[in-house]
């Protein structure tokens, strides 16, 4: 569905991806997952051909995202960080946009929006920061676009809402659909993503599924000295330590993901190993 | 579908860009009425013998057209100098062609038809008031009346003809097509960098004809543009030499009709290859 194939890509200054490979398949929902800085909105762009490659290719559901044609743009949605929407109600932003995207579904939009509890007669400068990129999801994901991409989308969203994002993310996917999903709120995407891909300094740094993932890792909260002395990561905590260690054992345990990007960040060889084994 | 124009999604398109723009544009022709309003005022104070003279009004209507003209044709790009807007603006499922022609509809057509019909509009009823304004004035200097003032064509010359005008409608429609292109080609200040590079390009255009070309012609100077060359000769007296009628029909033609048009190809081309 998106295949990024040696890409090249970097600002005046600074080069960003020298040679960067990546494969997205239908039916997923990816974790971008990196520091600030490190390339995850650029990359972004790139698959929505807001940026052109300056070097490799990246195809996008067959279609090169920077020639921008129609019948690529209308299957694909972004919710950018720092997003547009025009001042005007709820009614017209359906009305003059919704006809661009032919698999949009009303029933869907009004369905988010009241989960979002989004007062419908407002327009888009009475509402806050919040509401209007709630406004902007529930219409990203009523567009039933096969490629949704979303930069830190939980930025400026309450507790609740958070919550009631993944819920509808997760209410969303299906076979024909890849979600990708850009954040630094890793904790924020915990129990909604399928894989983890976690990018450092315009390279690749680990990219596997969650499943993968909690098949070969333990993530628990140690108190035995040996044990945690011998985990492949270790942190410290009010209660003992949160720790990653091999899952010999075959127990399903729930993954940590924030821990899980420390220890890659960090130690990211040792992690490596035992998928590599 | 067309990938490059289709004309369902283009009236789907100008629809939408209409709605989020239709309170800005109004706003800017009303901004324009009240410019006129108040230019029209000052000239009645200063000049309440003959405020609103036929050449008055001429000369309001093609300054007015080329400042604001220009300044609208500057800002009808302003989305893509905006990161959240230009991301918005270049993800809409719409073609390149039909984004710029939806720029053209608004920023060049709508535009000189809403500033003509706001023009007259103003025109119309400031006249009323200037006639009003001129006979009171007349009549407290016990001055015989003067015969109401009559309101214009402003696209027909009572003094060079037709053509004057004509010639004059082109330069500004390629002067606010070169404001378009600014618009899409520069991120910020467009209207100032626009000027500039404008001016630049005419210096250099100057300099390359009388210096670099002047160079390899005769002593003498170009006569009638594009057509004749008169050779200044001290013994035969002036030589004309005159191009082809064919090759000079071709220039003039090119020059009339084919600049604006061969600005917003470039204004196409730019907005396709538009990074945010």
């Amino acid at each position: 569905m998106i295949q990024v194939q040696n890409l090249h890509f970097g600002y005046r200054r600074k080069k960003i991806f020298t040679g960067l490979s990546l494969k997205l398949e239908a039916g997923h929902i990816y974790g971008l997952l990196g520091k600030n800085g490190t390339g995850k909105s650029t990359l972004l762009k790139n698959m929505a051909g807001l940026l052109f490659p300056q070097e490799g290719s990246i195809n996008v559901l067959g279609f090169t995202p920077g020639k921008r044609q129609p019948a690529f743009l209308q299957d694909i949605f972004m919710v950018p960080e720092e997003f547009h929407l025009p001042d005007m109600p709820i009614e017209h932003l359906i009305k003059y946009n919704a006809p661009f995207y032919p698999k949009f579904n009303e029933d869907h939009f009004n369905r988010f929006i009241t989960e979002f509890d989004i007062p419908r007669s407002n327009t888009m400068q009475q509402m806050s920061y919040g509401q209007k990129k709630k406004v902007l999801i529930s219409f990203g994901l009523a567009c039933n676009t096969s490629v949704l991409l979303m930069d830190e989308p939980t930025n400026g969203l309450d507790i609740m809402s958070k919550s009631q994002f993944r819920k509808v993310i997760a209410g969303c996917l299906d076979d024909n659909k890849c979600i990708v999903i850009s954040t630094h709120q890793v904790k924020d995407l915990e129990s909604l993503i399928d894989r983890v891909t976690i990018i450092d300094e315009g390279r690749i740094l680990f990219d596997q599924t969650v499943d993968n993932i909690t098949r070969k890792l333990s993530f628990h909260i140690s108190y035995d000295s040996d044990e945690i002395k011998q985990a492949l990561f270790r942190e410290p905590s009010l209660r003992g330590s949160a720790v990653i260690t091999r899952n010999t054992q075959g127990d399903e345990s729930k993954l940590d993901l924030e821990l899980l990007y420390k220890a890659i960040v960090l130690n990211g060889n040792t992690i490596q190993s035992v998928f590599n084994a | 579908m067309n990938a490059v124009f289709d004309l369902k999604r283009w009236f789907l398109y100008i629809g939408k860009h209409w709605n989020e723009n239709r309170r800005r544009y109004l706003l800017s022709l009303a901004a324009v009425g009240g410019l006129l309003v108040l230019w029209y005022s000052f000239l009645m104070i200063v000049n309440p013998d003959n405020p609103m003279g036929l050449r008055m009004q001429v000369v309001t209507f093609y300054v007015g057209l080329f400042l604001t003209g220009c300044l609208f044709a500057s800002t009808i790009f302003n989305d893509l100098s905006d990161g959240p807007k230009a991301i918005h603006y270049l993800l809409t499922p719409a073609a390149a062609l039909e984004k710029l022609l939806t720029a053209i509809v608004f920023g060049v057509v709508l535009f000189f038809i809403s500033y003509t019909i706001v023009f007259y509009a103003v025109d119309f009823i400031m006249l009323k008031i200037s006639n009003q304004v001129v006979s009171t004035y007349l009549e407290r200097l016990h001055q015989a009346p003067k015969p109401p003032q009559k309101l214009l064509n402003v696209f027909v010359s009572d003094v060079r003809g037709e053509e004057f005008l004509f010639y004059i409608l082109l330069i500004f429609f390629t002067v606010q097509s070169m404001f378009l292109l600014g618009s899409v080609y520069f991120v910020k200040n467009q209207y100032i960098k626009t000027l500039v590079s404008g001016l630049v390009v005419f210096l250099f255009m100057v300099f390359y004809i009388h210096k670099v070309m002047g160079s390899f012609m005769p002593d003498g100077s170009f006569f009638e543009p594009f057509t004749v060359y008169r050779v200044w000769n001290s013994n035969k007296g002036d030589v004309m030499i005159r191009l082809p009628e064919w090759l000079s029909s071709i220039l003039l033609f090119l020059t009339k009709y084919t600049l604006a048009p061969a600005l917003w190809v470039v204004a196409y081309v730019r907005l396709k290859e538009k990074e945010v």
